[in-house]
C-alpha cells in the first residue's frame, strides 16, 4: 500500500507541481487574482489530469512510442474540451472568469508532464492516484495564491465583504504582485518540504540529482552534471 | 519493409485514438448544445434587463436587429411590449485606459439613458471597480445625448470613466440613427 499512498501524497507538498516542480506557471499567475477563479481552475485541471492519466495508463501498451506525444495531446485536448463544454453549460460565470485559460489547460505542462513521466509507465490505479494528488496540490496552491492576492489586492475573500476587509493594494492583483506572491510561496514550500523530509539535502549545484522529479525521471542517479552549463 | 509497417501501425493507432476522442466530444456536444444556447440567451436577456429595468416590469421581449453605422453593421436589441417600443439596448466597444472596453447601454423611447454596464474590458485591474464605487453609472442615468459630456468622471479612474462616457455617447448616436430611420 505504501506506493499507493506515496503516489497520492507526493503531489501535495514534496512534488507539488506548482510550487516545487514550477510547472503550469501560466495559469498559476493568470487566474489567481481571486479565490474562486484559482479554485475553479484547479478543479478543472484536476479533472483533466485524473481522466487523462487513467486513459493514457490504459493505453500505455498499445500507443506506439513514436506517436506517444500526439496521442497524449489528443486525449488531453479531448478532456479539456469536455470540461469547457460542461462549464459553459452549467457554470457559465466560472467559464467567463477563467476565459482563455480554460482551453489552455491543453498545454498545461503539469498534465503532459504527468502523462509522460508517470501515467505512461504505471498501472491505472497508481496513475489515477498520481493525477488526483497532483491535482489536489495544484488546486491547493492556486487557491492559496488566490486567497492572498484577493485579500491584499482587492481587500476581499471570495468577494466578501462588499466594502473590503482592508484597503486594496492594487499591485497584488497585477502580474507583478503575482510573481511576488509566487516567489514567496515557492520559498516557503521549499523550507517546509526540507524540514518535513530530514534526509533530503538539497544540492547546491544545479543537476538532475537534486531535482524533485529525480525518482520518476530515472536519470537522477546519473549525477549532478549541470545541463547546458 | 519493417519500417513501413511500423509507420503504418503508428499512423493507424493515432487515427483510431483521434476517432474515439472525436466521437466522445460529439456526444458531449450533443448533450450540452441546447443548455449552452439557453444559458447564453438567458445571460443576454438578464444583461439587457439590467440596463433597461422598464422592460422587465413591462414583460417586454428583446429582439436583435441590425443598424447601419456609415457602412458598418451594428447589432442592437429592441424591447417591445404589446406592440410599443419600451427601449433599446446598444453595445459599443470603445477605448478607456486600454482598448476593448465593451459598454452596454439601455436607452428608453425618449432617448434617456436607463442603465450602463461594462460587459467586457481589459482595463488595469481595479479601475472598473473604482468607477462603480465612484457612482458614474448612477450619474449617467436619465442623461440625454447633449448632456453626456457634462457628467463628472471618477477621479483616479478618469480614462476608464471617459471611455464609458464615449460608449454611452456612441449608444445615443445609434439611438438617433434607429429612431430617425425607423
Amino acid at each position: 500500500m505504501g506506493k499507493y499512498s506515496a503516489a497520492f501524497t507526493k503531489g501535495i507538498l514534496k512534488e507539488n507541481p506548482t510550487l516545487r516542480l514550477i510547472l503550469g506557471t501560466c495559469p498559476t499567475l493568470a487566474v489567481t487574482t481571486a479565490v474562486i477563479s484559482g479554485f475553479g481552475m484547479g478543479l478543472a485541471a484536476t479533472f483533466v489530469l485524473v481522466c487523462s492519466n487513467i486513459v493514457i495508463s490504459l493505453l500505455r501498451k498499445i500507443i506506439p512510442d513514436k506517436v506517444r506525444l500526439p496521442a497524449f495531446i489528443v486525449v488531453i485536448a479531448g478532456f479539456t474540451t469536455i470540461v469547457q463544454l460542461l462549464m459553459k453549460a452549467y457554470l457559465p460565470s466560472l467559464n467567463e472568469l477563467l476565459g482563455i485559460y480554460l482551453p489552455l489547460i491543453v498545454v498545461n505542462c503539469i498534465i503532459l508532464g504527468r502523462a509522460e513521466a508517470f501515467a505512461s509507465k504505471n498501472s491505472v490505479g497508481l496513475a489515477a492516484l498520481d493525477g488526483l494528488g497532483m491535482g489536489v496540490g495544484f488546486t491547493a496552491a492556486l487557491t492559496l495564491m488566490g486567497a492572498i492576492r484577493e485579500l491584499l489586492g482587492n481587500g476581499t475573500l471570495c468577494g466578501w465583504p462588499e466594502n473590503g476587509l482592508m484597503p486594496a493594494i492594487t499591485v497584488f492583483a497585477l502580474p507583478a504582485g503575482g510573481f511576488f506572491v509566487f516567489g514567496i510561496l515557492i520559498w516557503l514550500t521549499n523550507k517546509l518540504s526540507t524540514r518535513l523530509d530530514k534526509g533530503f539535502k538539497p544540492k547546491q549545484t544545479i543537476g538532475c540529482e537534486s531535482c524533485p522529479n529525480a525518482a520518476t525521471c530515472g536519470k537522477g542517479s546519473e549525477g549532478g552534471e549541470q545541463h547546458g552549463a | 519493409m519493417h519500417n513501413a509497417k511500423e509507420i503504418l501501425r503508428a499512423a493507424l493507432m493515432l487515427t483510431l485514438i483521434c476517432a474515439v476522442v472525436v466521437a466522445a466530444l460529439a456526444g458531449v456536444n450533443a448533450l450540452t448544445k441546447d443548455v449552452i444556447a439557453d444559458a447564453e440567451a438567458a445571460a443576454v436577456r438578464e444583461n439587457c434587463e439590467n440596463v433597461l429595468p422598464a422592460a422587465k416590469e413591462a414583460g417586454a421581449t428583446f429582439e436583435e436587429n441590425m443598424l447601419d453605422d456609415s457602412g458598418k453593421a451594428v447589432s442592437y436589441y429592441e424591447a417591445t411590449a404589446n406592440g410599443d417600443t419600451v427601449g433599446y439596448v446598444f453595445l459599443a466597444t470603445v477605448t478607456g485606459k486600454s482598448s476593448g472596453l465593451k459598454i452596454m447601454t439601455g436607452v428608453d423611447a425618449t432617448g434617456a439613458v436607463t442603465g450602463v454596464k461594462i460587459v467586457d474590458n481589459s482595463e488595469t485591474a481595479g479601475y472598473p471597480a473604482k468607477v462603480e464605487k465612484g457612482g458614474l453609472f448612477e450619474r449617467l442615468l436619465g442623461v440625454t445625448a447633449d448632456h453626456v459630456d457634462g457628467v463628472d468622471a471618477v477621479s483616479q479612474a478618469t480614462k476608464t470613466s471617459n471611455g464609458i462616457k464615449a460608449g454611452v455617447k456612441e449608444a445615443l448616436r445609434y439611438f438617433e440613427e434607429v429612431t430617425q430611420n425607423g
